[in-house]
């Protein structure tokens, strides 16, 4: 090697030890992109693995009501393990009152975290929602698109109430609504988003009364089944 | 030069902290020894003091707390149990009975195998070697920090009121906890020091094991690309083949991460096993910032509205930097928010994370460093904070002080 005078390499003497490094760096660097193309080609989501093959042994029973969720009452977003809450109402709800919660935009999404078996049984899975339209007789019949993941799944249709009874009417006296959703919907992601859309209004609006809220429909709760599994909804729906 | 080491922000040039004149350097070297007693101060008063609190709450509530045992429960609770989980039985696939979807694939590496050679070494129980491995990474990184000031030029004083600050921020009883908070701080204060101070080496090696203490910890990579161009003309920081030993940081950072990965990879099939079990057992999904700001912010449970509240207060207090031209710090801050907010569906842990990111605290302390009665005001509300959510953690009442 090289050196100066003082004893210390010089500046050509420096210089193999220099671009030694810098291939090594660039060696490692390409290591790290390398790795990381090899991980989103090759890595699999290994919950739903584990599932899959616990599901397959026969070590853990489908459960019947696959999800149910226990607070459809103020909004609460996603990933609360304090609260206990396995859904959440995403955005377009009103606070809650004596029936459950209210629509209040046009779009009311719902989100419901759903456990690995959902995505891994492949069965389609039944929503059931249990809710009723706010329908006073100068809305109309009143119409509800169901979407989940941004898929068309249902259109539900809630006739006019009668103006001197109740004005949250339903089509049948459960408000049960069952919603077929294909397997392949669900197996997307772990999210569920149910976007509900209906037109509201106000009863002030329309003259009923002197409530500014806007109104569309009303939601108690909301249950997730597998297909053929959803006869317990009818027990726990009310 | 007098006017300069007397430290009064009208005669400090405005990039002192980032450029402090050589004379300066001087002046503040041969006190570098003196760190040893506000250190060592801050920490003792710090972590009786919150003990003492926790202690006091305890008995008041009829709990007992009358042995060495106590206190090692006082400081393992919450998330302690996945990292003990990981130093008893090592890493596992199987998600938890009590809650589905989650694993300690959550939980970074590093801290867990700190505990366990400490544990081997001295032959005591995995909670007491986490208390004993959190509380001397934290008596270190309150060392590294003051040195961090005092090598941007401050004042022992200033430097000593940012390690007080960081002693005294809510939630900082988690330094002391079986959490890996105090090593991430020590190791990102080692990792920031060593750029600063060009031992390449020591910072790249520092930065690889951040990157596998927490997942920002490969946030350090904005620090050290923003010092590069900085501290050089943008052509001659990108001209790599005439000083290479700039990069050894930056490429050295991720090194961490992807052992984990490989790990992880090659234990479950699943590289990304820790955002997977992050997404289906605590609900931590990607999304725009600003919406799970507006989200946190208008829920009405007040714990999420708090620790939202809480975190944008922070990213305040960071803005600090900019204002003394510590741009890099702040960039490691911004780039660290983004990530919390951005996978914080419900606020949850915002202090908690929030306060390690320590270089907020030296912007925080250049500011009070002409203001005592403000300093002491700031100082007392942290205090007064961390009090509280102490109360709170020992009580088990969790949702505000995870």
């Amino acid at each position: 090697m090289k050196t100066t005078a003082s004893g210390r390499p010089s500046e050509s003497g420096r210089r193999p030890a220099r671009f030694a490094l810098l291939a090594g760096l660039l060696g490692l660097g390409l290591f790290q992109v390398a790795s990381f193309a090899y991980f989103l080609s090759e890595s699999r989501d290994f919950l739903l693995a584990q599932a899959a093959t616990s599901m397959a042994a026969g070590e853990i029973a489908v459960p019947g009501e696959v999800f149910l969720p226990r607070c459809l009452g103020p909004q609460v977003p996603c990933g609360t393990r304090t609260t206990g809450c396995f859904a959440c109402l995403r955005s377009g709800w009103g606070g809650p009152f004596r029936f459950g919660v209210m629509s209040q935009r046009r779009d009311a999404v719902i989100a419901l975290m759903l456990p690995v078996t959902a995505r891994t049984d492949g069965r389609d899975l039944i929503l059931v929602l249990d809710a009723a339209a706010y329908a006073p007789p100068a809305l109309g019949k009143r119409h509800l698109k169901v979407a989940a993941n941004g898929t068309p799944v249902a259109e539900l249709e809630f006739p006019a109430g009668d103006p001197r009874t109740a004005r949250f009417i339903s089509d049948d006296e459960s408000f049960l609504h069952r919603i077929a959703v294909p397997h392949a919907i669900a197996a997307e992601r772990s999210i569920l988003l149910l976007t509900l859309q209906m037109a509201v209004a106000s009863p002030r609006q329309l003259g009923l009364g002197s409530d500014p809220r806007p109104m569309g429909f009303a939601v108690r709760k909301v249950g997730l089944y597998f297909e053929g599994d959803d006869a317990t909804a009818a027990a726990t729906g009310r | 030069m007098a006017a300069v080491t007397r430290y009064e922000s009208s005669v400090i040039p405005a990039d002192f902290m980032t450029n402090p004149t050589p004379a300066v350097r001087e002046s503040v070297a041969p006190r570098q020894f003196h760190s040893t007693v506000p250190v060592v101060a801050v920490f003792i008063v710090s972590r009786l003091l919150l003990v003492g609190v926790g202690a006091s709450t305890l008995v008041w509530n009829g709990g007992h707390f009358d042995s060495f045992g106590e206190l090692v429960s006082l400081l393992a609770r919450y998330d302690a149990y996945w990292y003990l989980g990981i130093v008893e039985h090592g890493y596992s696939a199987i998600e938890s009975p009590d809650q589905l979807g989650a694993s300690n694939f959550a939980f970074f590496p590093v801290f867990p195998l700190a505990v366990v050679a400490t544990k081997a070494v001295l032959g005591i129980s995995g909670a007491a070697a986490g208390v004993l491995v959190a509380n001397l990474a934290f008596l270190a990184a309150l060392f590294l920090v003051f040195r961090y000031a005092m090598c941007l030029g401050l004042s022992p004083a200033t430097a000593t009121l940012a390690i007080v600050l960081l002693a005294a921020a809510p939630q900082s009883f988690v330094f002391s906890a079986v959490y890996s908070e105090s090593l991430f701080v020590l190791l990102l204060a080692a990792a920031m020091l060593a750029l600063r101070q060009k031992w390449s080496w020591t910072s790249g090696v520092a930065a690889a094991l951040l990157s596998a203490v927490r997942p920002n910890g490969f946030m350090f990579l904005f620090f050290a690309i923003t010092h590069l161009f900085c501290s050089d003309r943008w052509y001659d920081a990108l001209a790599g083949w005439r000083r290479p030993e700039r990069f050894i940081p930056i490429v050295m950072a991720p090194l961490g991460l992807f052992a984990f990965w490989w790990f992880s990879y090659l234990s479950t099939g699943d590289a990304f096993a820790s955002m997977t079990t992050n997404r289906e057992g605590w609900y931590k999904t990607l999304d725009w910032p600003w919406s799970n700001i507006i989200l946190a912010l208008t829920h009405p449970e007040h714990h999420s509205r708090y620790f939202m509240a809480a975190s944008l207060v922070f990213f305040g207090f960071s803005l600090l930097l900019l204002k003394y031209r510590c741009v890099e710090e702040f960039c490691f801050c911004l780039a660290s928010f983004l990530l919390f907010w951005s996978s914080a569906t419900i606020g949850i842990s915002l202090v908690r994370f929030s306060i390690t990111l320590w270089p907020i605290y030296i912007g925080l302390a250049r500011a009070l460093e002409t203001r005592p009665g403000m300093a002491a005001g700031v100082t007392g509300g942290f205090a007064s904070w961390n009090a509280y959510l102490m109360t709170q953690w020992a009580l088990g009442a969790g949702n505000i002080a995870l």
